[in-house]
């Protein structure tokens, strides 16, 4: 049988090769309703498989067809029902389902019912197999225990009895490499992966220390614990590295894990079953389990972590192998290990990884399955398991939860090899930290669709796996460089297209321009380039090449930074390779000391304290401590008297002060804004329209279809040069980056051919092919802000050639905003009130846990007060797009363009940068003008992600409503149209809007005094934004902020402002705003069409 | 069939067997050594009291009182329990031998509506020793044991070779000392146990001389015998070593409340059992 003529439930259920003939291939010459009787007999099929994969690929079957193939072809208008968006908020996906498949049946499908099931597919799929991944991690042996026990009287453990003999009580220490995967093997650690496709899912993986290059420093394994028994009836979490502390008193505290920056810590006394996960809310007393664990009642523990100088986002699984270190000590301490010291037994190592991925559970983040592999020692081949009876896997998934370790011997990897690969291998940090959960999504997707392309690179991923494993047995690391690279350019981007950047070629490009032959090879650690990578050198010239790489990696960071979201300044590491793993020690009498970098923490506060407040034990400790680490007092002295905190903290203040003054900050507004968000007159409540707003849907007629037959009016103008483009570009990607703060214009996402295209590029080859379509001049536009006006004045002045004929006009920003510190009422509203996404369970805590702590923030730094405690760059804010517009207006942009048009111009076409579809179309020019409308707005039917408002009838007249000011949630479901952003105005009318004419644009007074009247009739909408605070290494902490905007759309609501709506295909309307919206962007093709631009 | 027995009573939580009485339901006052010969009494040709350097003084009266045949073993430099037995190793010679251990209560039958099924606790040992008459190999008496209470035993693990009737029984394939939850979950499989439980010892074995042959081998290495577990583990591996499930319980005396725990079993399960509910009730209103 060939894969086309299979049932869709064959394809799902056969054997290799049918079982992995991918989806888009079956779907060749299959019409519409092809596609819709293979959904009915996959919904019915889902429901009664009992297997777990057979039941997540349907479901994901389900979720693409939806998405790519039913709902692009449908025509029916049915709106998803706001139940079922409550559903899926709330993540009950099954009930979702009823009641999208109850409309479907009653109203006939439509392509918001569409877009809805395909998320509640897709959420459901996801759902299952992260509870599958956690029933197995609970199912573990050795695991089920702890949730089982669930009282103080059952408390099983004790502590080991060399632990008790002090004081000074002992320390046990616990050192543990991180890993680097050599082969990557195309994200084949991920646990979907792995449990349905044993066979593809290999590793190799190295346990390595490290130390940072210029240092001074010996490579060392980079994560340290510590485990002692303090005189202070406490549980004491210290992180060094992170420089914070709690003492815990009560298991409630425990479970809590976004309060502070221990949740980590935490996760690891939970797991390694110091404080089982049974007695989360059991109300019991943590006292008590002390005093059993330590045999006193005056007595506690103290748990210290320390990371050596490795930033966040290396690449290395720091966090994992770091929790795995500390479940390893706390299991050691408390006997659950039986060597109390050195190396771990194998059955101890798999039982320290189970445990460590239900730490990662608990504290709601999430790794590969090989990242504690530093636990393991030297270089080992992991390879997941095949499911055999017997397994408690077994009928369930094809693979089990944890892989096998081969470690290889010397035998294997000989240690002229091993010794070749150290000198050969430069590791750096490129500086850049991204969330990689959205690339492990897609990842999985992919695979289980079997999409073709994506499919055949696994494959080729594998012979690719082999030929390394060669390589380095036989110590050829020239080959081997030759071979990471291969996989890096074929297979993992190919997968994962955007596994690779801008950034990342930029390095390479420059590597083999300094070293050529000598540079062997590029290799790709983890899940995304931009941060932990390694390049491989001939050694011969590996000291040049070690010298000139921070140089590289620096001059590269700095001519991107302002368009990537980099979260440290780069860096090289030293390394070498791991033979031990993780291996413990024990420090008694006076050598029962932590580490250097933890007094320097610790003693601090202590000296701030009387003597008599100190316990005994930290008496002597203090007493010890400065015989043993003489070397560091000076360093001590300068955390006594932080000088140079201080002086940064000015230096900051003033150059956020010289920022307002050159922006055009205005104290005053700013102070009557503030004034009256204290007082409540601003405020998330407050931007909702009155209740007794009479808020509908629009009627038919109320909304134009594009009409071919406008064309000709449309390409007249054009040709006759009556129109220009106003891109908007002054944005910092707030969704896009998580509040990293970055010119998005600028940042290059999509790769065509073989170079990465900012979104700005992407508009100027649209516009280029306009200009030649239409044998016209399109001027453009870029309006910016006081973030992204330099940058991209830079851009635009050096554009490449086939650029650089545009008509490019950089249009300053005018208006600036001073963030505040939000009310906690409107954190309340926000939180509570207005619509929220629920996350899984875990995740979900960790959330709550981490707003509780927010509110505390903002009480302390006071509610509406300036938020300066960050960059300068990051406490300013752009107004709202309503402003970029009048901005041309004020700057005299507007003029200009009119002058040098001939006062031909009588037409603008407005649109934001990340609108790729919005290119100049002679049917929507010709609809706008032959209408007479002032503005012509484009909007698309509505589908599930759609929110922030949309068209609406208000009091009985069509307007573009802001979600923020739906009175309701409720109503934006039963808006029928979308506003996509995309404006066509004609001049005149606007001009008259603003009480101005083309004669008077050159009276500057009159100019702003007009745009100031208008903005005043313009609603203003207090938000809150996400700001990322960076600090130590490469830590990033997310701030909410109040802002205000003023916002375009506002105008169709005035009287005079005669508007008409057009509906466009929703692949010329739909912005990109979140970085996970790219997968399905080039799977519908819509990427493609930009291909013949370049 | 009778047996040789040895008793464990040197260790600081076993030292106290000739001063711990008991009152039976008759008002006796029984002392906790008595209990003990008792269990063994019919079974024992002769028993071994492994006791504390010196006290055999303290012991010397109870030779002539208990019409038993009794032999003192002073431990003279104790290194544990898997010492102490050593201790007896001329005694028992090359032949099978009853162990048990001197700080343990035992009660015989099953709990049924609140009422125990009186029999004499010596039931226990003589089912003990129909099962080594029956299968001719090394067997451990094992409790079902919830795991909170794993950090107070030594525990088993192993196939059921028979689970109908009063007594199950498993061939031990583990043994380990004290283990954690942890441990036991991963290394001490026994069918037919609830979630949470593992077969912990109950303070009763019948040996073949091997177990003496392997603590010979341990001793002779110099090193440190960690737990008599040590020997069992390796009993297990070298041949058939059977756990029986008997229908009884134990009560540890040694531990805080074992002494008083025991007196409640005893007058409990006795004909004074509604006054000893009314007294704890009355306590308890208190």
């Amino acid at each position: 049988m060939t894969g086309g003529t299979m049932s869709i439930v064959e394809l799902i259920t056969g054997n290799p090769p049918e079982r992995d003939y991918p989806l888009d291939y079956w779907g060749r010459g299959k019409n519409l309703d092809d596609w819709q009787t293979a959904a009915s007999e996959l919904e019915t099929f889902r429901r009664q498989t009992g297997s777990l994969y057979e039941k997540v690929r349907a479901l994901i079957f389900l979720s693409a067809m939806h998405r790519f193939h039913i709902g692009p072809a449908v025509q029916g208008r049915a709106l998803v029902p706001y139940r079922a968006i409550e559903h899926i908020r709330a993540r009950s996906f099954e009930q979702a389902l009823l009641e999208l498949l109850a409309m479907q049946q009653e109203a006939g499908s439509s392509p918001a019912l569409c877009s809805a099931l395909a998320a509640a597919y897709r959420g459901l799929a996801f759902e299952t197999l992260a509870d599958q991944v956690r029933q197995s991690v609970r199912q573990f042996p050795g695991n089920q225990w702890m949730f089982r026990a669930g009282h103080v009287d059952e408390y099983p453990l004790r502590l080991h009895p060399t632990l008790h003999q002090g004081p000074p009580f002992p320390v046990l220490h616990e050192t543990t490499p991180v890993r680097m995967d050599l082969s990557h093997s195309a994200w084949s650690d991920i646990f979907f992966l792995a449990m349905d496709y044993p066979e593809g899912a290999r590793v190799l993986n190295i346990s390595v220390d490290l130390s940072i290059h210029g240092s001074g420093q010996p490579t060392r394994p980079p994560v340290e614990g510590f485990f002692r028994i303090i005189d202070e009836p406490v549980l004491r979490l210290v992180s060094v590295d992170l420089a914070a502390q709690v003492d815990i008193t009560s298991l409630d505290e425990v479970f809590d894990f976004g309060a502070d920056y221990l949740g980590l810590l935490k996760a690891a006394v939970i797991a390694s079953g110091l404080i089982p996960a049974g007695l989360e809310g059991s109300g019991q007393s943590l006292s008590r389990i002390l005093t059993c664990l330590t045999g006193r009642a005056d007595c506690g523990l103290e748990l210290v972590s320390q990371v050596n100088d490795i930033p966040k986002g290396s690449r290395f699984a720091v966090s994992t192998n770091l929790l795995a270190c500390l479940i390893s000590l706390c299991m050691r301490a408390t006997q659950q290990i039986r060597t109390l010291t050195g190396p771990l037994a194998e059955t101890d190592r798999r039982q320290v990884a189970a445990r460590a991925i239900l730490g990662e559970w608990l504290g709601g983040s999430g790794g590969g399955w090989q990242d504690s592999g530093g636990v393991w020692p030297g270089i080992k081949l992991i390879q997941a398991v095949q499911a055999t009876e017997g397994t408690q896997e077994f009928g369930i998934s094809n693979g089990c939860l944890l892989p096998n370790h081969i470690i290889l011997t010397t035998e294997d990897v000989p240690l002229a090899a091993r010794r070749s690969l150290e000198a050969s291998l430069i590791l750096v940090h490129g500086g850049m930290s991204q969330d990689v959960g959205p690339v492990l999504e897609m990842c999985t997707e992919r695979y289980l669709l079997r999409s073709g392309k994506e499919w055949d690179a696994r494959k080729e991923a594998g012979h690719l796996f082999d030929q390394l494993v060669e390589h380095l047995k036989t110590g050829d690391i020239q080959q081997l460089g030759r071979f990471t690279e291969m996989n890096f350019n074929g297979p993992i981007q190919t997968i994962i297209p955007w596994a690779g950047n801008a950034y990342t070629k930029a390095l390479i490009d420059a590597c083999r321009l300094q070293f050529g032959e000598n540079f062997w090879g590029f290799w790709m650690l983890g899940g995304m380039s931009g941060g932990g990578m390694g390049f491989l050198f001939n050694p011969e010239i590996r000291p040049q090449a070690s010298a000139a790489m921070p140089g590289i990696l620096s001059d590269t960071k700095h001519r991107m930074e302002e368009y990537f979201p980099f979260a440290i300044e780069p860096v090289v590491y030293n390394f070498a390779i791991n033979e031990s793993g993780t291996t413990a020690q024990l420090k008694q009498g006076d050598d029962a000391l932590l580490s250097a970098p933890y007094y320097l923490f610790r003693t601090p506060a202590d000296l701030r304290r009387q003597t008599k407040d100190l316990t005994p034990e930290r008496r002597r400790e203090l007493a010890r401590f400065p015989i043993a680490f003489a070397e560091h007092m000076q360093a001590l002295f300068d955390q006594l008297l932080p000088a140079r905190e201080v002086e940064s903290a000015t230096a900051s203040g003033q150059k956020l002060i010289s920022l307002l003054n050159a922006n055009g900050f205005d104290p005053a507004a700013h102070e009557q804004l503030r004034s009256d968000y204290y007082h409540g007159l601003l405020g998330l409540a407050q931007n909702r329209l009155p209740a007794n707003t009479l808020i509908e849907d629009v009627k038919p007629d109320d909304v134009s279809q594009m009409d071919i037959h406008q064309d000709s009016v449309g390409k007249q103008a054009l040709t006759e040069g009556r129109l220009a483009i106003i891109t908007m570009a002054g944005g910092v990607g707030s969704r896009w980056t998580k509040g990293a703060g970055v010119v998005k214009a600028l940042h290059p996402f999509h790769k065509v051919g073989q170079r990465y295209r900012n979104f700005l590029e992407i508009h100027l080859a649209k516009t280029n092919w306009a200009q030649k379509q239409f044998a016209t001049h399109l001027p453009l536009v870029v309006t910016t802000s006081h973030l992204t006006g330099r940058p991209i004045t830079q851009f635009a002045a050096t554009l490449e050639p086939q650029f650089q004929h545009l008509d490019i006009h950089i249009s300053p920003g005018r208006s600036i905003g001073l963030r505040m510190i939000p009310k906690s009422s409107d954190l309340h509203y926000l939180w509570e009130v207005m619509p929220q996404q629920q996350l899984d369970e875990q995740k979900q805590k960790v959330r709550d846990s981490g707003r509780a702590s927010l509110l505390k923030w903002v009480q302390q730094a006071g509610e509406t007060t300036d938020y300066t405690d960050n960059l300068p760059s990051q406490c300013i804010h752009p107004v709202g797009h309503w402003y970029e517009l009048p901005n041309l207006l004020r700057n005299g942009g507007l003029r200009q363009l009119l002058h040098e048009s001939n006062n031909k111009l009588q037409y603008l076409l407005l649109h934001n940068v990340d609108t790729l579809g919005a290119t100049v179309d002679p049917i929507l020019l010709g609809a706008h003008i032959a209408s007479g409308a002032a503005m012509t707005v484009e909007v698309i039917g509505r589908q599930l992600d759609d929110h922030g408002g949309g068209l609406a009838r208000v009091n009985g007249r069509p307007r573009l409503v802001e979600g923020l000011s739906l009175p309701s949630e409720q109503i934006e479901s039963s808006l029928s149209y979308y506003n996509t952003g995309t404006y066509w105005i004609t001049i005149d009318a606007l001009l008259k809007v603003f009480g101005l004419t083309r004669d008077c644009l050159s009276d500057q007074l009159k100019v702003d005094q007009a745009v100031r009247r208008t903005a005043q009739r313009m609603p203003t909408y207090i938000t809150i934004k996400d700001v990322k605070k960076r600090w130590g290494r490469g830590q990033e902490d997310v701030f909410p902020v109040a802002q205000f905007e003023r916002l375009w759309g506002d105008m169709t609501a005035l009287e005079e402002m005669h508007c008409q709506f057009v509906e466009v295909p929703r692949s010329r309307g739909q912005q990109l705003k979140d970085v996970a919206q790219l997968d399905p962007w080039i799977t519908d093709g819509s990427s493609a069409q930009f291909d013949p631009l370049f | 069939m009778q047996l040789k027995a040895v008793i464990t009573a040197a260790a600081p939580g076993q030292r106290h067997i000739l001063d711990q009485t008991l009152t039976t339901h008759d008002g006796k006052r029984t002392r906790m050594i008595e209990f003990l010969l008792n269990f063994v009494q019919g079974v024992a040709t002769e028993t071994a009291f492994i006791i504390p350097a010196g006290a055999s003084e303290a012991y010397r009266p109870l030779l002539n009182e208990s019409g038993q045949r009794i032999v003192l073993i002073e431990q003279n430099h104790p290194q544990g329990y898997a010492h102490a037995i050593f201790e007896a190793r001329e005694f028992v010679g090359n032949q099978p031998f009853l162990h048990m251990v001197g700080d343990h209560f035992y009660l015989a039958g099953n709990q049924s509506g609140g009422q125990r099924n009186k029999q004499p606790a010596r039931t226990l040992v003589e089912s003990l020793v129909s099962i080594y008459q029956q299968h001719s190999c090394s067997i451990s008496a094992v409790q079902p044991t919830r795991e909170s209470l794993l950090p107070y035993f030594g525990a088993v693990g192993g196939k059921a070779v028979s689970t109908e009737g009063p007594t199950k029984l498993y061939q031990i394939e583990k043994v380990m000392e004290k283990p954690t939850p942890t441990e036991a979950e991963r290394e001490l499989w026994a069918p037919g146990l609830r979630q949470g439980q593992y077969l912990c010892f109950f303070g009763m074995h019948i040996f073949t001389p091997a177990v003496m042959g392997i603590l010979t081998e341990l001793f002779s290495t110099g090193h440190p015998v960690s737990s008599f577990s040590q020997a069992l583990a390796i009993l297990a591996k070298r041949e058939r070593y059977l756990a029986a499930v008997l229908p009884g319980s134990r009560i540890d005396v040694g531990s805080k409340y074992g002494l008083l725990q025991a007196q409640l079993a005893l007058g409990l399960g006795g004909p004074d059992r509604e006054e000893v509910l009314s007294m704890l009730l009355e306590l308890a209103a208190r």
